[in-house]
């Protein structure tokens, strides 16, 4: 059926027409051919019957007489009828009276069965038929023929042959007449066709239907051009209405733009009014901290003159005022920013165990004076390099930890840095800073990130401060998708801590130590630098920090003069103020850089500078500066990074290098030198000492490992410890806490082994260097 | 009810004589009297006097074995619808009336001849059963040839009885006498 519904409706039209004749012509043909033969059948019956009959009427005497010959002789009178084959009277008593066979036929034995056999029987290709002799009414016998129908059957054949001829030619006729009379309906229906396809294809609906009569066909094509033209119709109403919409989008567009204008402008306006309260913010900070700066900076001059109590007393109040003062001018400022929005967190990479010791560094002299411990514990499994804001990091350690020494009169301030998750990118840190402090009371705890809140107004009398640090802290730690926590009890101390995520870093090469580099600079070099500074007042204060560090220093009261100088001598640094008169200081940076001079041109400048902002310290970096500091700085913030900035720059360019150590960079006395205090004895002391124990607790150390003692293992390597990092190496410091570690958690011995041959290493590497340093120190004295 | 059956049976089927040979005088007998009997159905008596008879009447001249066969058919039979008397006769001049007179073999050549010429048999079918009794004026006369009962025709004698023979019943004739 499926072969029906593919094909061209004319082919289906002639092929309906064609069946519908072959089946007619051949169920008439069937059915006439076997009326026919039926027919033929009958009259067979018929003339064989009589013929019978006759037959039976002549053999009566013969019978009644019993003579057989005579019988016989009748029944060879069927001669003459060649279609009976075989003859046969039968008595009544079911004998054979007499039997005729054709000549060439075979013998037939006829079984009569007066009751039962009808009087002819049709069998495969002949006919038999009994016929009754009666006289007078009484039975005398019954004859019986056999006939052969071959005659028939060929004429059976005759007429079949004759009907296929019939269909055939019937058939052929049909088709051409199918063939013809189709078109009268396909036709009309494949032109209809056409135009639809024509439609369809160039979608042009002007196009229209021929068509003739009134049939269905004529109809279609009627109501196609109707729904054609309604097509059309539509489609001008369409465009028409599309134009009407273009044309309506455009204006509408066109009020669009306009209002986008207006609002363009309206948001310049705004962001403009933005820049202005910024600039303001910007100015005035600067407009404040430059008074602030000469005042903090001469009060530090006074304190070291010779002075009655009251006068320190009031000295010191004006130092507290001054540096409180000062940090709430920062922390506005900060929230200002974090408030607008417009705090960027960077994402740099940095050694964690230097943010957190530089951080100490600062803070450390504080810790001194009031005698507190300070310790620190970093988690050997945090990685060195991590990815992350490390100035936000610092801002945050400094401010809990400074808050911690403020409020611990006796006792020790605590700081940890644990690892609390780590996946393939990142690590999550949790960082504890404790104190045995006066602790804050429950009720107080959530009151303390509030800002311009302390815990009591006591505080703010006794320990200054503005009540914004917390503040910060809280909205760094947040806005850095970290959470702060706060654990108190009053007198007893409080734990600040808090959670940060930072990302591994991608190639896993860890950024040279920058303290590795520091240490390559030689704290008593004599460095020559050059200031470039118009306001007196600040001018003097850099003269009295250099004359305290024993740095020689020129001064310029502007870029130009700053330029001048520099083409005449020689500097190994430039402390530059940004607002000068005549040439400021990105100018005379450029005009420097640009310089052909090629040890002049790239001599390290500092910034200094009143605006406390990280877009004016970026501005700085761009320019060709090396470093930034902001006013009013602090003396041993400034010696770090030039300590730092001279480390990188060539040894050559160091004229007046007292004398050169020759430390390699494993070790750093900075430490022992800050506690010596100028007291070599004691330096040479330690490094003995150092040299003295090392090997001692080497053995002991090694002992333990081969006897697998974990407990004697942690025990000998805690103790060695504090020898290493006395000497700055931190390094070792690191890897002997790892041992501590694997001990701990009994680690599998060759692991210790491997740490155990580390330090080993480095010992011999240090052993020789100590030495000299030793000699250097032993001639100095 | 058996016998009935069989009687009935026998009264609407023909007297088929066996084609086969006969052994005995009984069964040579029976065999005429089935003849006799069929005769009636191949012949016709143009005499309407004798069709008149309220009988049909066999007449059988002295002492013979056929009387006993033809009594049992005239038992058993009707020939036109008539039933059938058996008359015995001991002398020519008693013969009055009959259709049909069996002459047996043991009667005189000269009452045949007698009885030819008397006007008492006028259209009476005459039968006889020895050699050359036709000569003497029989109308049938029955043969043995092969153990097979024959027979065989006077047409004069039939002519001048004014009894009419069949087409057929003249085919079987072993010979027709004119």
């Amino acid at each position: 059926m499926g072969f029906l519904t593919n094909i061209s409706i004319n082919r289906k039209l002639i092929l309906m027409q064609l069946t519908t004749a072959i089946v007619v012509i051949v169920l008439c043909s069937v059915i006439f051919v076997m009326i026919d033969y039926k027919a033929m059948k009958e009259s067979k019956v018929r003339s064989i019957s009589s013929i019978a009959q006759v037959l039976g009427t002549n053999t009566i005497a013969p019978i009644l007489f019993g003579d057989a010959e005579a019988a016989y002789e009748n029944l060879t009178d069927l001669n003459v009828e060649t279609n009976i084959t075989n003859a046969s009277v039968i008595d009544t008593t079911g004998k054979v009276f007499a039997s005729y066979t054709r000549e060439g036929a075979e013998p037939y034995a006829f079984q009569y069965q007066p009751e039962r056999i009808a009087s002819y029987k049709f069998s495969d290709d002949d006919l038999l038929i009994y016929s009754k002799i009666k006289n007078h009414g009484e039975w005398v016998g019954t004859i019986c023929l056999k006939v052969d129908l071959s005659d028939i059957q060929g004429q059976l054949y005759k007429k079949i042959r004759l009907a296929l001829g019939i269909v055939v030619i019937a058939a052929l006729l049909a088709y051409f007449l199918a063939y013809f009379l189709q078109k009268y309906i396909s036709k009309p229906i494949t032109d209809l066709v056409t135009v639809m396809e024509q439609v369809m294809e160039s979608g042009n609906y002007s196009l229209r239907s021929k068509f003739k009569g009134k049939d269905e066909v004529a109809k279609l094509s009627m109501a196609f051009n109707k729904m054609i033209g309604e097509i059309q119709h539509h489609d001008q109403v369409l465009s028409e209405t599309n134009n009407q919409l273009e044309r309506r989008v455009e204006e509408r567009t066109l009020e669009l733009r306009e209002k986008n204008e207006k609002l363009v402008a309206a948001k310049a306006l705004a962001e403009q009014s933005k820049t202005v309260k910024e600039q303001f913010l910007a100015s005035m900070s600067h407009e404040i901290r430059t008074p602030l700066n000469a005042i903090l900076g001469f009060q530090e001059l006074l304190k070291e003159t010779p002075l009655t109590a009251e006068q320190k007393e009031y000295v010191e109040s004006v130092d507290f005022a001054g540096k409180n003062l000062l940090v709430i001018i920062n922390d506005i400022l900060d929230l200002s920013k974090i408030e607008a929005g417009k705090f960027v967190f960077e994402e740099t990479e940095f050694n964690l165990d230097e943010i957190i010791k530089s951080v100490i560094e600062l803070v450390e002299y504080r810790s001194y004076e009031k005698n507190l411990s300070l310790s620190l514990e970093i988690d050997a499994a945090i990685p060195k390099s991590l990815m992350g804001d490390s100035a936000r990091l610092s801002q945050i350690l400094l401010n809990l930890i400074g808050n911690a020494i403020k409020f611990t009169e006796k006792g020790q301030v605590m700081i940890s840095a644990d690892l609390l998750e780590e996946t393939s990118t990142d690590v999550k840190c949790k960082f504890t800073v404790r104190d045995t402090g006066i602790g804050i009371p429950k009720d107080k705890i959530k009151m303390i990130f509030e800002r311009f809140t302390q815990a009591s107004s006591d505080t703010t009398r006794k320990y200054g401060g503005t009540g914004l640090g917390l503040t910060i802290v809280q909205q760094l730690v947040e806005l850095q998708g970290g959470s702060i926590d706060v654990e108190s009890e009053v007198g007893k101390g409080s734990s600040f801590s808090f959670h940060l995520r930072f990302k591994k870093t991608v190639g896993g090469q860890e950024k040279i130590s920058q303290s590795d580099q520091r240490i390559t600079a030689n704290p008593n070099v004599r460095y020559r630098v050059l200031l470039a500074e118009d306001i007196p007042l600040n001018q003097r204060l850099v003269q009295k920090i250099m004359m305290k560090w024993q740095f020689s220093l020129d001064i310029a009261n502007n870029g130009a003069e700053a330029i001048e100088k520099l083409k005449k001598n020689n500097y190994d640094l430039i402390l530059m103020d940004i607002q000068m008169p005549e040439i400021d200081g990105y100018t005379a940076t450029k005009i420097i850089r640009a310089m052909e001079d090629p040890v002049k041109k790239d001599i390290p400048i500092i910034a200094i500078t009143a605006h406390a902002s990280n877009s004016e310290a970026e501005k700085c970096i761009n320019i060709g500066m090396n470093a930034y500091i902001s006013k009013p700085f602090n003396a041993g913030n400034l010696k770090k990074i030039i300590l730092q900035l001279m480390s990188k720059t060539k040894p050559e360019s160091h004229k007046l290098v007292k004398e050169s150590a020759e430390n390699n960079g494993q070790f750093s006395l900075d430490y022992l030198t800050e506690h010596a205090d100028g007291d070599n004895e004691f330096i040479i002391e330690m490094i003995s000492l150092f040299l003295k124990d090392v090997p001692v607790a080497l053995s002991r150390l090694w002992n333990a490992i081969e006897a697998a003692d974990y407990t004697a293992i942690k025990t000998y390597a805690h103790s060695m410890k504090g020898l290493f990092l006395t000497l700055g190496i931190s390094e070792t410091g690191l890897v002997i806490k790892a041992i501590e570690k694997s001990a701990e958690r009994k680690a599998s011995i060759d692991e210790i082994i491997l740490k155990y041959k580390e330090i080993e290493a480095m010992y011999e590497e240090v052993k020789d260097p100590l030495r000299i340093e030793i000699e250097k120190l032993n001639k100095k004295n | 009810m058996i016998k009935r059956r069989a009687c009935i049976l026998l009264f609407f089927t023909a007297f088929v004589v066996s084609a086969f040979k006969i052994q005995t005088e009984v069964e040579e007998y029976e065999a005429k009297a089935a003849f006799i009997y069929n005769f009636t159905k191949f012949v016709e008596w143009e005499d309407n006097t004798m069709n008149g008879t309220p009988s049909f009447n066999i007449g059988v001249l002295g002492e013979s074995p056929i009387i006993r066969p033809l009594q049992e058919l005239a038992f058993n039979k009707k020939i036109n619808n008539k039933k059938i008397m058996i008359v015995r006769y001991k002398t020519v001049s008693e013969i009055r009336g009959c259709h049909i007179l069996f002459i047996p073999e043991n009667t005189q050549e000269d009452i045949i001849k007698e009885l030819a010429q008397s006007a008492g048999l006028k259209s009476t079918l005459l039968i006889t059963e020895k050699h050359g009794e036709l000569e003497s004026g029989s109308a049938i006369n029955f043969l043995i040839v092969n153990n097979k009962i024959r027979f065989e025709i006077n047409m004069n004698s039939l002519n001048k009885n004014k009894i009419k023979a069949s087409s057929q019943l003249l085919k079987l004739a072993m010979n027709i006498k004119n």
